[in-house]
């Protein structure tokens, strides 16, 4: 019975560890009249009070698990590439490199610290009347 | 008697000079407007009270009044008097404590300049391309723009709860497809 505790408990405390990923989304803000996009309800008033736009969609996401050191290439579509690789786990956050691709052209590339409650917003090119967000967040 | 001196007018006019000093003091009295017109006043002064002696004149003598007053201050030395203590109005308070209210002042001012400097430095920073961050500033340690004429601001919104990278100069396109090969054919 206390090795089954005993496993039962590594394995919970392992499967926290490993919880963290890395959530990206690519979006595209206008001033439609479309109905609201129900992928981004949470972020949506978030995304009115920082570009003022009226409405968001949600082209792409991809979520991935944070391994320490290994980059990862996320996909957003629309030719927006994303790379993370995260440097160090500190207490105010995670640590990591951040580049946004759009085809060959290295559109930000950046070391930013994401800690766990916030999300990063990265405003994108303009695409007629609208104009190309991505938003990354760790999610644990 | 070359200068305006009361003291020898009250010696002359209650008589207590004499000789060459009397003489002197008369002559200047009467050549001396200044000390004519404090001779009249003093004189008006003695006429007045010798024509008005105080109404209540005291029964003892000034030493045995005194006497009395300290014997009852020894009967007294042990016993509490509760002493009335003055109500002050808000500007009598403010004239006894100058230096509280100007440290208050000053302290308040102070603190108004530390809070104003915070919100006008802290609020928002704007990172040049390619120049690296401070750390703490919106979580953005470095940032770069590697496409010519663009530059990244990083800055925390407070109010929507996130840490933005605010790239301006990205080229225009006007659909999705242009927007693909105008990136593709950039080569950074």
């Amino acid at each position: 019975m206390r090795w089954l505790v005993a496993i039962l408990l590594v394995v919970a405390l392992s499967a926290g560890v490993q919880a963290a990923s890395i959530e990206a989304r690519l979006i595209r803000a206008s001033n439609g009249d479309e109905q609201p996009d129900e992928q981004l309800t949470k972020l949506e008033p978030k995304l009115k009070k920082v570009f003022g736009y009226q409405h968001y969609q949600q082209l792409g996401i991809q979520k991935a698990p944070l391994k320490d050191k290994e980059g990862l290439r996320l996909n957003l579509g629309e030719g927006i590439v994303v790379l993370i690789t995260p440097k160090a786990d500190e207490k105010k956050g995670r640590v990591m490199d951040f580049e946004m691709y759009s085809g060959r052209a290295a559109l930000v590339k950046s070391t930013v610290r994401v800690r766990r409650d916030r999300e990063m917003l990265i405003k994108g090119p303009g695409v007629g009347n609208t104009l190309l967000v991505v938003s990354f967040a760790v999610v644990e | 008697m070359n200068h305006h001196n009361t003291d020898r007018v009250s010696g002359l006019l209650d008589g207590q000079l004499t000789g060459i000093r009397l003489w002197l003091a008369r002559r200047h009295v009467s050549v001396c407007p200044l000390c004519a017109s404090e001779y009249r006043h003093q004189q008006h002064v003695r006429r007045m009270l010798h024509a008005n002696p105080p109404a209540a004149a005291m029964s003892d003598s000034p030493e045995f009044f005194w006497s009395k007053v300290k014997a009852e201050i020894q009967r007294r030395g042990g016993e509490r008097v509760q002493v009335p203590t003055p109500k002050l109005a808000f500007a009598d308070w403010l004239e006894q404590h100058q230096l509280a209210v100007v440290s208050a002042a000053a302290s308040l001012i102070a603190a108004f300049g530390v809070l104003l400097f915070a919100v006008v430095f802290h609020g928002t920073r704007v990172v040049v391309a390619s120049a690296p961050t401070s750390i703490g500033v919106a979580g953005v340690e470095q940032l770069k723009t590697p496409i010519p004429h663009t530059v990244a601001t990083a800055f925390d919104s407070e109010d929507a709860g996130v840490t933005v990278i605010w790239v301006t100069g990205l080229p225009w396109t006007p659909d999705m497809n242009e927007m693909k090969t105008a990136f593709a054919n950039l080569d950074t």
